[in-house]
């Protein structure tokens, strides 16, 4: 069953992370686009990102409930235990885990209420809030949660992290979707808008990639706790990794911004640099899914912090 | 390594934390491999972390080999840290503790440790 809880938790993951990435995507990127607003691309863009928010706040509530028998399981110490609904309910009643989540339980079932009521602002707003806490709440389980050094500190810290992560990789989806859209053949209209929304984009994951380092070195060195570690147990080398596919990341992003988006300004160089984009953006969201996917497996092992003497 | 730089330089100006969101075995009364004179009532096992109760148990077994019938183990009310095994009197040979436990973080944990009566 740890297969089977990394392969939840990973897609919950996403879910979560992409619910949330749409949800904010709409706020500030679309919602403040009076010059296409009225275009039919704009109309049908919000249509799409209705349909795929809803997808994954359906699949973040599926993934949720899934993940109660495989923690179960892991608890238990045997498949079979965990399968059995009676342990389901102890999980959910008797531990600090199962509490927590009866919580994030509820918002994904609110936020997935939300997203099946038709597109008006109030609803969308509530939807993206209930997204907020579906991702903030899970920095209350798992290693941040226990530990009493860190305390609520470390919570918050990892719920920011959490939110800022979904923000910027939640944020690829729908940008992923627009840019797709925007360099078909027909897509001139799709790339107008691309061209109005790239400038939020970029204020706005400028900020959530620094709010996503400043909080993950707060994590590395509380869970890790020394740089010897980092280099010396499987948490740490694991967590090496992903730190080095969140550069490569940030570098990806970084030439995004400095050469491809200021060549949008140039009508004539539009169509190339929208390519260029696109490609990019797509090997961003490679790049995030093997960061999501390391966080998977990081969640299940003890960190590093554990197995280094102390003094 | 903008962001490696900033974990180095923090861990260096950081106390050591103390955190261990594993349960692992710390010490235990009897003591890991020790010979006590006189049957001891109870046997005390002190983790690094908080327990989950419902899911946190330990089990004896005799000189034979044979299980000993006891009380389900408890998680101190006052020490979530700390699972208590109470026990029958028990006659001079050697004792086995078998337990499991799951820390507040839902990890599962097991493990074993002797001891000798006089």
């Amino acid at each position: 069953m740890a297969e089977a809880l990394i392969a939840v938790r990973f897609v919950h993951f996403l879910a979560a992370m992409g619910a949330f990435g749409i949800g904010a995507f709409r706020v500030y990127g679309l919602a403040g686009e009076s010059s296409t607003r009225q275009t039919a691309a704009y109309g049908e863009l919000l249509r799409v990102l209705h349909r795929a928010m809803t997808s994954c706040a359906l699949t973040a509530l599926l993934t949720a409930l899934a993940m109660v028998p495989c923690v179960a399981a892991e608890m238990a110490g045997s498949t079979a235990v965990g399968l059995d609904p009676q342990t389901w309910r102890l999980v959910l009643t008797d531990t600090t885990f199962g509490r927590t989540w009866c919580w994030h339980i509820g918002f994904a079932m609110v936020l997935l209420v939300l997203c099946l009521q038709p597109p008006r602002r109030v609803t969308d707003g509530a939807a993206t809030l209930a997204a907020l806490l579906l991702l903030a709440s899970l920095g209350w389980v798992g290693h941040a949660a226990v530990d009493h050094a860190g305390g609520i500190g470390h919570v918050i810290n990892q719920m920011t992290h959490l939110t800022a992560a979904g923000l910027w990789l939640g944020g690829l989806a729908p940008l992923g979707l627009l840019l797709r859209r925007a360099t078909a053949a027909d897509g001139m209209a799709y790339g107008e808008l691309a061209r109005a929304v790239l400038p939020h984009f970029s204020r706005v994951g400028y900020a959530a990639v620094a709010m996503v380092a400043l909080t993950g070195a707060v994590n590395s060195i509380l869970l890790v706790g020394s740089v010897a570690a980092l280099a010396e147990t499987g948490y740490g080398r694991l967590l090496a990794l992903k730190i080095l596919l969140f550069l490569t990341m940030v570098a990806l992003a970084l030439i995004n911004r400095c050469q491809l988006v200021p060549r949008l300004r140039d009508a004539a160089a539009v169509p190339v640099a929208l390519w260029a984009l696109y490609r990019s953006v797509v090997g961003e969201q490679a790049l995030g899914l093997a960061i999501v996917a390391v966080v998977s497996v990081l969640g299940t092992w003890p960190p590093a912090i554990e197995a280094m003497p102390m003094h | 390594m903008k962001r490696m730089l900033l974990p180095i330089a923090l861990t260096a100006v950081l106390p050591a934390p103390t955190a261990f969101p594993h349960a692992f075995l710390d010490h235990a009364v009897p003591a890991v491999g020790s010979t006590v004179a006189g049957a001891p009532t109870q046997v005390e096992l002190y983790y690094t972390q908080a327990l989950e109760p419902a899911f946190s148990e330990a089990a004896l077994t005799g000189p034979d080999g044979q299980a000993i019938t006891t009380a389900r183990a408890s998680v101190d009310p006052q020490n979530p840290m700390e699972l208590v095994l109470k026990l029958p009197a028990l006659s001079p040979g050697h004792y086995k503790v078998k337990w499991h436990v799951v820390s507040v973080d839902t990890h599962r944990t097991e493990g074993s440790f002797s001891f000798d009566v006089q």
